[in-house]
């Protein structure tokens, strides 16, 4: 017994002497380029910071898959038992992330939100830095509710969403702003929401269903990275490229070749860099305990096509 | 030695084999190959565009995967293992063949790498489990955590678009004519060709019978001269090397490798297999089984789909299916 | 005249395609131990099933304490008084004394939680009554197998049986604890329990049985009083014809040729330097008290268990003693006594596991099995060992046991082996089947194979083998010529007691 009370001890100092200076930003997953984007703000942001304070450092860390919630939880806890100088929080869940971010504001740490919503009072954390979510779900069902009337001549038709996480709080305001924008402001029938569990062969696999399923379909919508690969695959392989209107979300290279080839028309893209690098620096400021940081910070995307995707705003948000 | 009252002992011949013994198994695949036909005439009817060549040729696309994974999984658990790590080798060996054809290697030399890293994955679960006497749940476990790092790590976890002519293997089709007919996938021939190949070994090669006999009874195994060590080693390269096939026609199919993809896919394979009467105490299954088992899956998942049932809806039914399927044969089995 | 407290009357029970018994009547007295015998398939353990409820009889009557019963489970029955103690323990190893005699009705404290101290103290005093001392806290598992048997027997005693079941319990234990497990017998038998007492083992049913009772092919044949009768007659009637001899007539000659020999094989703590030799066409016995050494000894002439000394030679050549395959090739052959674990693939083909030891002779190329060539090897033997079974695909475990012995000692004739270890060849087989593996066996040693056969039947001993090898503890203490011994004499050497003290 004594000796388990000097090992957590001696862990406790090691630990508080590395870690006086801390700010863990703490993602829903490392396995993406969407977060290694994140990453890289972070990084920015400290290198800024370190003119500053020299002793500070910044770990990033994130769970093995989105949808692995209690590996979250778990992180952000020891992120709160080594008392780090501030969390950057990306939650995967909602309401799962609030009873740890409750504790890490009762131990004194602040805790930035980025990315994602999170329920309950926001008086637990400083800051909710997003994009908005659900005006990008509106942007990408604008572009499409246009394409296809430009396409056709009416918003008739049917559509499909193929979703990746359900109940995560970034696919609620995203899918969720698409859905309202489409039952609003066209008459266009979404016929199924698939849910890919951001897996790119599972993506693949169900965009492929749906699009022999639904020989009429006239639009399509990825709501996330991997799924809009995915998707975006099937059509190309379908023979479908340019003949229904497919949008997608986020910007990596293989969504950038769908663009130039015309398999997809249009892409939302966050600024995922903006997150990381403002995160950080409202967690800094919030940690020395600057009075005034704002409550809410969007930090933009931008639709990208075919047209403006070598435009200078297109090149900073495209990873 | 010629007496006929002896002989006549012996020569009862497949009538006599019907009622007791293995030929049982083989009811219960004529079973769930009634079950296919089934679960397909009902989609056929439900789901509209489900009975198209179209449709047919991407289901088998589809289920390739499955089955591929399963057909290797089902040889480890016939040894009475099981072999956790499938998900997680699938990502790194579609990973690694990617870089190696980034990298400039010739693409079937940078699918064979891949191959091999999956056999250096499966020899590696073989011996954890024979040389550290590690049970197989748990040396898979491991793996599974170990192979999925080391895929996130050499890519930082970043996706990686292949070589256009990467994507040949798992995009390609033979028989191609015209639009009815998009021609069979070359995913859809390699699993053809797998399972005729494995049924071989299972059935025919020395190899396949010593399978069963360590998952029958591992002593009596063990004391009949078979090196025990040796069978279930080959038999974890098996799953691991079929595991890298899935990795590279994923990638291929693609056209870039996803570290963190395949999350999971390992409990489909198991699924699949038992579905096909494998039996997780050892020495019971088929290559025939498991195949049917996949398509069980894959009718489900690609029919349900289609006919735009909710998709949670989906994971209840396909739940139901693994437990009744299995529960149907318990109860078979006790009779 | 003492009192009747069970009576069977008229009961018969049916299995699809089976009549298991038919009309059987049996009644059991207070305090009396009543022995049960017949071969495998007799009804014994049907009958048993009926009256401890796990069956329902298709006719008949059954009266208990003067009153008609019908048990519908095993509750019932035991509740009314009845309990039975199966061959396997029915207990939980990785539990206490106490939590395997009370569970599934552990004590509470008001609280919910168990109530530890009064299981181990009712524990104790339940213990207490059949004079054994064990410590009810310790975990079973680390209780030797007659302890736990006792434990069983205490559990069973404490829902206050009054008839009591024993179905073979001797069939694990060591001599001495069979000794053991006998004083409590009379223990319970002086308190006026009625114990029905199941043993195919013959001999040992002198030290305490009461009245007899023989069934056969599902039918009652007679009961008597144990000393009215011989065993031949018991014999006899179990079998349904007499049997003229228990033991084939042995036309083996051993030969001066050595074909094995083995030289100082040790194994620090269980075997202490064993040197002998066995012939051509010679029957060598192994006789010892269980723990002796006999199966460890065979195990590493086999090469099943490491050694750290010693040798073997075959035909004059040296094995090397590494795996099981080595020796194989030389022409070694061990049939476990635990068939259904080490001997045979159970869930695997008849065919398939007389080529098991020796698939390469029927997979001509590249590892390939050729069936047809199978099939032929595989009819041969099933033929020459008059192997009853209705096709060559069947699964093993649907054999009888004096059949599956057959396959695995196929298995190895099929790899040419020159030298048969059968370690206890008829356990828990039928006396009917006992003489067709002793006709086997006899007749492999004329035919010029090496037998070396482990029995703990000293019976079986002396009336199969040539020569026998006497172990204790590790030590091979005696060889000596059967036919110029006697069972006291080996037991005297079995015991460690040297040739035995003159009395």
């Amino acid at each position: 017994m004594r000796k388990l009370l000097l090992v957590l001890v001696a862990l406790a100092l090691v630990a508080g002497a590395v870690s006086a200076q801390e700010i863990a930003v703490i993602v829903k997953t490392g396995n993406s380029s969407f977060w290694q984007n994140v990453q890289t703000g972070c990084f920015d942001a400290m290198k800024e910071l370190k003119a500053k304070t020299p002793k500070l450092s910044v770990t990033f860390l994130g769970a093995q898959s989105e949808s692995n919630i209690a590996e979250e939880i778990n992180i952000v806890e020891s992120a709160i038992d080594r008392g780090v100088k501030a969390i950057v929080l990306a939650p995967s869940d909602v309401t799962a992330l609030v009873p740890a971010v409750k504790k890490a504001k009762d131990a004194g740490i602040p805790v930035v939100i980025i990315d994602s919503l999170l329920t309950g009072p926001t008086s637990n954390y400083v800051s909710f830095l997003a994009t908005d979510n659900d005006a990008a779900g509106r942007a990408c069902a604008k572009e499409l509710v246009d394409r296809v009337k430009a396409a056709t001549g009416s918003d008739d038709g049917k559509i499909a969403v193929m979703s990746y996480v359900a109940g995560v709080g970034s696919e609620i305001g995203r899918v969720g702003g698409f859905k309202d924008y489409i039952a609003k402001n066209s008459h266009l029938e979404i016929v199924t929401t698939q849910y890919s569990n951001a897996d790119m062969p599972t993506a693949l696999n169900q965009t492929t269903n749906v699009l022999s399923a639904n020989p009429d379909l006239v639009g399509i919508f990825g709501a996330n990275e991997p799924t809009a690969v995915g998707m975006g695959r099937a059509i190309a392989q379908a023979g479908l490229a340019g003949k229904i209107v497919a949008i997608g979300f986020d910007g990596n290279a293989a969504l950038q070749n769908f663009i130039k080839d015309g398999t997809l028309q249009a892409i939302a893209v966050q600024s995922s860099y903006n997150m990381g690098y403002q995160g950080v620096k409202t967690a800094y400021d919030a940690s020395i305990g600057k009075k005034k940081v704002p409550a809410k910070v969007d930090t933009g995307f931008i639709i990208v096509t075919k047209d403006n995707i070598d435009s200078s705003a297109a090149k900073n948000v495209l990873y | 030695m010629s007496d006929p009252q002896t002989r006549r002992t012996v020569d009862h011949g497949p009538e006599m084999a019907a009622a007791t013994g293995r030929s049982g198994a083989a009811l219960d695949r004529f079973l769930t190959f009634g079950a296919v036909v089934v679960l397909f005439a009902v989609f056929s009817i439900t789901a509209k565009n489900f009975f198209t060549m179209r449709s047919i040729l991407s289901l088998a696309l589809q289920t390739s995967t499955t089955t591929i994974m399963g057909i290797g999984v089902t040889f480890t658990i016939i040894t009475a293992g099981i072999d956790l790590s499938i998900g997680s080798v699938i990502a790194l060996t579609g990973t690694v063949a990617v870089m190696a054809a980034i990298a400039g290697v010739p693409i079937w030399a940078s699918m064979f790498v891949g191959l091999l890293t999956g056999a250096a994955c499966g020899a590696a679960n073989g011996l954890l489990i024979t040389r550290l006497k590690l049970p197989p749940f748990i040396a898979t476990l491991g793996m599974m955590m170990v192979v999925r790092g080391v895929a996130l790590t050499i890519t930082n976890a970043n996706a990686k678009p292949a070589p256009e002519a990467f994507g040949g293997l798992g995009n390609d089709t033979l028989f191609r004519a015209g639009p009815q007919f998009p021609g069979i996938s070359y995913p859809v021939l390699i699993m053809i060709g797998v399972a005729l190949v494995f049924h071989f070994i299972l059935k025919r090669t020395r190899i396949g019978r010593y399978t069963y006999a360590v998952g029958s009874t591992e002593e009596a195994a063990r004391l009949s001269g078979i090196k025990v060590n040796r069978v279930k080693i080959i038999n974890y390269v098996f799953s691991a090397l079929l595991a890298g096939l899935v990795g590279i026609i994923l990638a291929s199919r693609m056209v870039t490798s996803q570290p963190n993809s395949a999350i999971g896919y390992e409990l489909n394979a198991i699924a699949a297999s038992v579905i096909g009467g494998t039996s997780l105490m050892g020495g019971m299954g088929t290559v025939g089984g498991a195949v049917i088992g996949s398509f069980i899956i894959g009718i489900l998942t690609v029919g349900l789909t289609m006919q735009g049932a909710n998709y949670f809806m989906q994971q209840i039914v396909i739940g139901l299916v693994v437990i009744f399927a299995v529960a149907f044969d318990q109860i078979r089995s006790r009779r | 005249m003492p009192e009747v407290i069970l009576e069977v009357e008229g009961v018969s029970k049916s299995f699809p395609g089976v009549k298991a018994l038919d009309k059987v009547s049996f009644d059991l007295r207070k305090g009396e131990v009543h022995a049960l015998v017949g071969e495998n398939g007799a009804g014994k353990s049907t009958l048993m099933k009926i009256l401890s409820g796990v069956y329902q009889a298709d006719e008949g009557t059954i009266h208990y304490k003067g009153k008609e019963v019908r048990f519908h489970d095993s509750t019932q029955a035991r509740d009314a008084g009845i309990g039975i103690i199966y061959q396997e323990l029915n207990l939980i190893p990785h539990l206490s004394v106490s939590a395997n005699i009370f569970i599934g009705r552990e004590p509470l404290t008001r609280l919910g939680t168990l109530d530890e101290k009064r299981m181990n103290r009712d524990a104790v005093a339940i213990l207490d009554r059949l004079n054994l001392h064990i410590d009810p806290t310790v975990r079973l598992n680390r209780l030797p197998i007659s302890k736990q048997q006792m434990v069983e027997v205490a559990k069973s005693l404490s829902f206050d049986s009054e008839v009591l079941i024993m179905d073979e319990p001797t069939s694990a234990l060591t001599e001495s604890e069979i000794d053991e497990l006998f004083s409590v017998i009379h223990t319970l038998r002086d308190r006026g329990v009625a114990i029905i007492y199941i043993s195919h083992r013959l001999e040992e049913l002198k030290h305490i049985v009461d009245r007899i009772s023989i069934f056969r092919d599902g039918r009652y044949v007679s009961t008597d009083d144990y000393t009215a009768i011989s065993m031949e007659e018991i014999v006899s009637r179990m079998v349904g014809r007499k049997l003229e001899n228990i033991f084939p007539v042995r036309h083996n000659v051993p030969t001066p040729e050595k074909i094995l020999e083995v030289r100082g094989i040790r194994r620090t703590g269980v075997l202490h330097d064993i040197s002998f030799d066995l012939y051509r066409g010679e029957i060598l016995g192994f006789a010892g008290l269980m723990g002796a050494g006999r199966s460890e000894l065979a195990r590493a002439i086999f090469g099943a268990d490491p050694i750290d000394a010693g040798e073997i030679l075959m035909n004059g050549r040296k094995v090397s003693l590494r795996s099981p395959s080595e020796s194989i090739q030389a022409g070694i052959a061990y049939l476990s006594e635990n068939r259904k674990q080490e001997g045979l693939a159970v869930k695997m083909q008849l065919a398939e596991n007389i080529t098991m030891a020796n698939v390469g002779a029927v997979s001509p190329r590249l590892g390939v099995i050729s069936r047809p060539r199978e099939m032929n090897a595989c009819r041969q033997y099933v033929e020459d060992l008059t192997i009853r079974t209705p096709s060559l695909t069947q699964i093993v475990n649907n054999l009888s046991g004096g059949n599956q012995q057959k396959v695995v000692v196929a298995k190895w004739l099929f790899c040419d082996s020159k030298v048969l270890i059968f370690d206890e060849p008829t356990r828990g087989i039928d006396v009917g089947t006992k003489f067709a593996i002793y006709e086997l066996i006899e007749r492999l040693a004329r035919e010029g194979v090496g037998v070396i056969m482990i029995s703990s039947e000293l019976p079986e001993i002396m009336g199969m083998t040539d020569r026998v090898l006497v172990l204790h503890e590790g030590c091979l203490e005696a060889t000596l010529v059967t036919k110029n011994t006697t069972q006291e004499e080996i037991l005297n050497y079995a015991a460690g007691l040297g040739k035995g003290t003159q009395s």
